[in-house]
């Protein structure tokens, strides 16, 4: 039997009980996790699971799964197939950096600072964002994690990010964070 | 001399790098005053003028204010230390300690600092000299420094996903 590969993606009201929940449907359907990653964004959950499932190829199954997700535990979900290379490929490591931006609050600013982070070839692989309320007016943080083009790039692109930052008024720091290899 | 409200994120006063201050007189030892009696009235062991909304390069840090738990060994510290015109000038060895700040008062984070800086300032009379100082004490005063360049501590987040924390009680 051929082993398949896929992606679930899993959102909901965040509540006690949710991975239990679909890690014991995933198991029930002999299915076996290979990699996650969870979330909490203001009252909500989301899950990424990629696992691997033994059997003839069959798409009843798949609708049982995410029929039973709505059901009996009110869970969004998703189902993707995916080859053995799109579920396993992470890629030589590359050079890491942390852009930490802060300031005012004001329309545009993760349009602009990721646009110009793309036009630079930097591949963003992690983003948070914040809003305060706590001052006069609201402020706002943004901290991207990401591959820039090759750690020579780095210099070029804080000059050129510290120039965005004075143009959106709001103060843009980056940090090399490459781990070392041990 | 006064308790004056503190500057909250993201006021501009706190994104400024200040001015040298380079009159040592009347006025300068008030701003040191209002100060000191804005720190005697909150939590915290340091405080810059921009958080006051004056944009100078003043700041002081006492950490002998801080809370240690019962039991607990107080670092050793060098009290209340006026730093007009500071530049740090030598820094080694790193420490990774969770920050707050009073002008970004919902939010923590872990950064990484120098465990060693050496600071090079005026007193408030506009004596120079130069005072080496280590863990908790250099974390404030490397903290204060950033607050009369223009930064706040988000600067130095290094992991979006451990390192930024919501303050639950102050």
């Amino acid at each position: 039997m051929k082993t398949h590969y896929y992606l679930l993606s899993v959102s909901g009201s965040d509540r006690t009980g949710i991975v239990a929940a679909v890690a014991n449907e995933l198991f029930r359907h002999g299915c076996n996790l290979e990699d996650s990653s969870m979330m909490r964004l203001g009252s909500e959950f989301g899950i990424f699971l990629i696992f691997t499932r033994r059997a003839a190829a069959n798409s009843d199954w798949e609708m049982a799964l995410l029929e039973r997700l709505r059901t009996r535990h009110a869970l969004q979900a998703v189902l993707k197939r995916l080859t053995k290379k799109e579920a396993v490929s992470r890629g030589p490591q590359r050079a890491k950096a942390v852009v930490s931006v802060y300031g005012p609050d004001r329309p545009g600013i993760v349009a602009r600072i990721t646009t110009y982070l793309f036009a630079r070839r930097f591949n963003i692989t992690d983003l948070s964002t914040h809003r305060t309320t706590t001052g006069l007016r609201p402020g706002y943080i943004l901290v991207i994690e990401g591959e820039p083009f090759s750690i020579g790039s780095l210099p070029t692109l804080r000059r050129g990010l510290e120039r965005l930052g004075s143009a959106l008024k709001t103060r843009v720091a980056v940090k090399d964070v490459t781990s070392a290899k041990l | 001399m006064a308790v004056r409200p503190i500057r909250i994120f993201p006021d501009p006063v706190l994104a400024a790098p200040c001015a040298r201050v380079t009159d040592f007189g009347p006025r300068l030892a008030h701003l040191l005053q209002d100060l000191r009696d804005t720190l005697e009235g909150g939590p915290g062991v340091g405080i810059a003028a921009p958080q006051i909304g004056v944009n100078e390069r003043v700041a002081i840090v006492d950490v002998s204010r801080r809370r240690v738990k019962k039991g607990a060994t107080m670092e050793a510290s060098h009290g209340l230390i006026v730093l007009v015109n500071p530049e740090i000038t030598a820094a080694r060895g790193l420490q990774t300690p969770r920050e707050g700040c009073l002008s970004v008062p919902d939010w923590l984070a872990d950064v990484r600092r120098f465990e060693t800086v050496t600071v090079r300032a005026s007193d408030a009379s506009g004596g120079e000299f130069c005072l080496t100082v280590s863990g908790f004490e250099a974390l404030a005063v490397q903290h204060e420094v950033d607050h009369v360049n223009g930064r706040l501590f988000l600067d130095h987040v290094t992991n979006l996903k451990t390192d930024l924390i919501r303050r639950k009680a102050y």
